[in-house]
């Protein structure tokens, strides 16, 4: 069992000659077989080569014992002995078999489904709802890809067995390499698993500039570690073998387990500071424990790899599998234990914390607010005097700003600093000799300087509209995991404005107030009604 | 007490993992006394690998990137390595001088941060913080090359590469908390100013308000533009909105 993309890994070719894969002569005979016209055939001179895969003998599905009168040559029998028990990378012990392949990929299979499943029933799309979305469709493909791969695997055992009477492993590992639906699909599921880690790693950090900065640093690793990752499996589809690519399937390997590994850590650290909640009960320590597990899945499988070359294969099989545990467990975790913290937050006045680059913005409301208030103040006291702002602003230092007498409008800018923006637009009399020009001329530098800050503020804008709208903030109107709050707050607004019971019919009394006046006005009108009918009778 | 706070536990910390990060770099064959790795008779440092015997003056070959096993300083001996693998892996060890001169741009921006007036940057820490996330990769990295190629044949300088691994993410963590607390220390001084400020055009505007005429304001300290066109602004003129605002207006 080899895959093709960790041959890196091998310097050294079998040492180990078996003699039943070259073509041996065995003398005159007799030919029987099925093909053969007459079943029977006289040859002077036979030569006999064993099917072997790679110079490697293989697992013959026909028997292979002594006590058979038709039996194997000797040399396949003591070639096979010596394979099995050959235990490396290129024996045929058990663990090297077809079995443990089989049972590792319909493990994988099951683990994955399984969790693909759980992903849909128990994961709510709000508030993180593109995150969410986006776990969902990852499990999606991950479960196809993984469908598929085995549907295909298992034809290909059972053409084998039928074909050429062999189990081997060969062409099991040839699909994880050469089949272009599986590579394309495990670079997509495995890309969305790691998008979905940023995400995670997003929400276990609460300030916007820390979620800013995950965001494009995660986002720019997951791409570009899979960008380098499928370059060579792609190319190893067509055949060709690139020399200079020669150091970049290594190169890939360490770099996933670095991000790995730095994801582990940065749950773990999360964990390790967050244990009054992960440990509060009992249900809470299981998780985070699974959660630990999870975490360190992949990069226990590179030191188990250190140790054994087989892991290595294994945890290629069980690579998305590995993915999808790490992401939708955490994922659950994070739910359960911001279940936990919001409870204990809600005994807050603010229900939350909040920090200082939030607050920036507030402040700087704040800061405008009171202008405006000091402005409706200055203009209710100088309504009679309209030409005093003018005369103000020259005042200040002399200058002639050109004013408007509306309310401003005050914009929060996330954007800002404390400072407030230059009033580019302000002009001056010409005419002044101490005036500041605002309109002057920019110095290339100074266009420069506005042109790269105005880049950079529209990628920190574009940054919080994803990291806002995927990945939610904590706000305080995240709703929490247990969504009876929510519909109970539904029905009854629901209740409140009738529309709970639509379909029920209600005849409403529709019975006038009435008023001592009314009646008093009515039996006027009913004294005349009455008056009226009596004197039509007596006509 | 004083000189232990973040700032000098951190460049403390930095100079630690730069002396660590400096010895796997200056191994074999720069050196002869630091060995990387060492395996049956063989040697193995970053920039090559030797033939080592016993009571006789190692062989080694050529100082370059990636090993070469037909150098003509060593011809005769073949090269192996601990973990099988292919001898083109052996480029991956560029790695760790890229590693260290990481290391050593965020000692100095740690030193920058603890002696000079940028340490109460928020800015100039946060990209402190971002070369330390940046090196801590490359550390970790340097740490998995040597394992994946020497295995348990792993002498004391590769070792000290995870240990440095370990004191980065430290350092790391120290350097976001620093920025979170000089952020605060921050967000702490302009609020203090601001509220300053809005006391200062509170008083001018009742001033304003009083005499109804020109109101000479020079006398207050209108130390920077900021602040004039805060005044502008007080003066029912027009208030600029900022080039780029995505939030819903207050008015």
């Amino acid at each position: 069992m080899r895959m093709q993309k960790s041959v890196w890994r091998l310097n050294q070719p079998n040492d180990h000659h078996y003699i039943s894969c070259d073509k041996q002569d065995l003398g005159p005979g007799v030919l029987i077989n099925g093909d053969i016209h007459g079943l029977l055939k006289y040859v002077d001179n036979i030569q006999f080569q064993s099917y072997c895969d790679n110079n490697l003998p293989v697992y013959m599905a026909t028997k292979l014992t002594n006590e058979c009168s038709y039996r194997y040559l000797d040399s396949v029998y003591s070639d096979w002995e010596r394979y099995i028990t050959t235990v490396n990378s290129v024996g045929g012990s058990f663990q090297y078999s077809i079995y443990a392949v089989v049972v590792s990929l319909t493990a994988n299979f099951v683990i994955t489904i399984i969790l693909s499943v759980l992903i849909f029933i128990n994961i709510r799309d709000k508030p993180h709802v593109r995150a969410s979305r986006l776990l969902k469709f990852g499990a999606l493909i991950a479960s196809i890809n993984l469908t598929i791969f085995v549907i295909r695997a298992l034809k290909k055992l059972s053409w084998e067995h039928k074909s050429k009477g062999i189990v081997t492993t060969y062409y099991i590992m040839k699909l994880f390499t050469e089949d272009p639906t599986f590579i394309v699909l495990d670079f997509l599921s495995i890309l969305i698993f790691q998008l979905c880690q940023v995400g995670i790693v997003i929400r276990l950090f609460e300030r916007t500039q820390e979620k800013r900065i995950i965001f494009l640093v995660g986002v720019l690793l997951a791409l570009l570690n899979n960008i380098l990752w499928v370059i060579p499996e792609l190319a190893m589809t067509t055949g060709k073998v690139y020399e200079a690519w020669d150091i970049l399937p290594p190169f890939v390997y360490l770099f996933r387990i670095v991000i790995v590994a730095s994801y582990a850590c940065i749950v773990v650290s999360f964990i390790i500071k967050k244990r009054n909640f992960c440990f509060r009960t009992a249900q809470m320590t299981l998780l985070t424990l699974l959660t630990v597990l999870t975490v360190l899945l992949l990069p226990g499988f590179f030191v188990a790899d250190i140790s054994d070359i087989w892991i290595e294969d294994l945890a290629e099989i069980f690579t998305t599998t590995c993915y999808v545990g790490s992401t939708v467990i955490v994922w659950e975790w994070l739910e359960r234990l911001s279940v936990v913290q919001r409870n204990d937050r809600a005994q807050s006045v603010l229900g939350r914390p909040i920090f200082e680059d939030e607050e920036n913005e507030y402040n700087f409301a704040k800061y405008a607010l009171r202008v405006q208030s000091a402005l409706a103040r200055n203009e209710a006291s100088d309504n009679t005097d309209e030409g005093s702002n003018t005369n103000l602003a020259s005042s200040i230092s002399g200058e002639h700003f050109q004013g408007t007498s509306k309310v401003p409008e005050v914009r929060i800018d996330h954007t800002s600093s404390s400072t407030l923006s230059k009033t580019d637009t302000t002009t001056v009399d010409s005419g002044s000799v101490d005036q500041v020009k605002f309109n002057n001329k920019k110095s290339f530098n100074d266009v420069a300087q506005e042109n790269v800050s105005t880049a950079l503020k529209k990628m920190v804008y574009f940054t919080d509209q994803i990291v806002t709208k995927s990945f939610g903030k904590n706000a305080l109107n995240s709703s929490s995991k247990s969504s009876g709050g929510s519909n109970e707050r539904k029905a009854i607004v629901r209740k409140r404005i009738g529309s709970d019971r639509p379909n029920e019919v209600y005849v409403y009394n529709t019975k006038d107030v009435v008023f001592e006046s009314d009646d008093d006005s009515d039996s006027e009108l009913q004294n005349n009604e009455h008056d009226q009918r009596n004197e039509s009778e007596e006509q | 007490m004083r000189w232990l706070n973040i700032r000098s536990i951190v460049a403390f910390l930095l100079t630690v993992i730069v002396v660590f990060q400096i010895f796997p770099v200056i191994s074999i064959p720069i050196t002869n006394s630091i060995i990387l790795s060492s395996h049956e008779g063989l040697s193995y440092g970053v920039f090559g690998w030797c033939v080592t015997e016993p009571g006789m003056e190692p062989q080694c070959t050529r100082t370059k990137i990636g090993y070469d096993s037909s150098d003509p300083a060593i011809l005769g001996h073949s090269l192996f390595l601990p973990s099988s693998s292919k001898y083109s892996v052996t480029k991956l060890l560029v790695v760790h001088p890229i590693a260290l001169t990481l290391t050593v741009i965020l000692w100095a921006m740690s030193l920058i941060i603890t002696l000079s007036r940028m340490g109460t940057s928020p800015s100039f820490i946060l990209l402190t913080a971002c070369v330390s996330l940046l090196a801590f990769l490359f550390s970790l990295f340097c740490f998995l090359v040597d394992l994946l190629l020497f295995k348990l044949a792993l002498r004391w300088p590769g070792w000290l590469m995870f240990a440095s691994t370990v004191l980065i993410a430290v350092c790391c963590s120290l350097l976001w908390s620093l920025r979170r607390t000089v952020s605060i220390q921050k967000y702490e001084s302009l609020r203090m100013g601001s509220e300053e400020e809005g006391n200062r055009s509170n008083s001018i505007i009742t001033r304003v308000s009083s005499k109804k005429d020109k109101i000479n304001v020079e006398s207050y300290e209108m130390s920077n533009m900021d602040r004039l066109s805060s005044m502008a602004a007080s003066a029912n003129l027009s208030y600029i909105e900022p080039q780029l605002a995505y939030k819903g207006s207050i008015v």
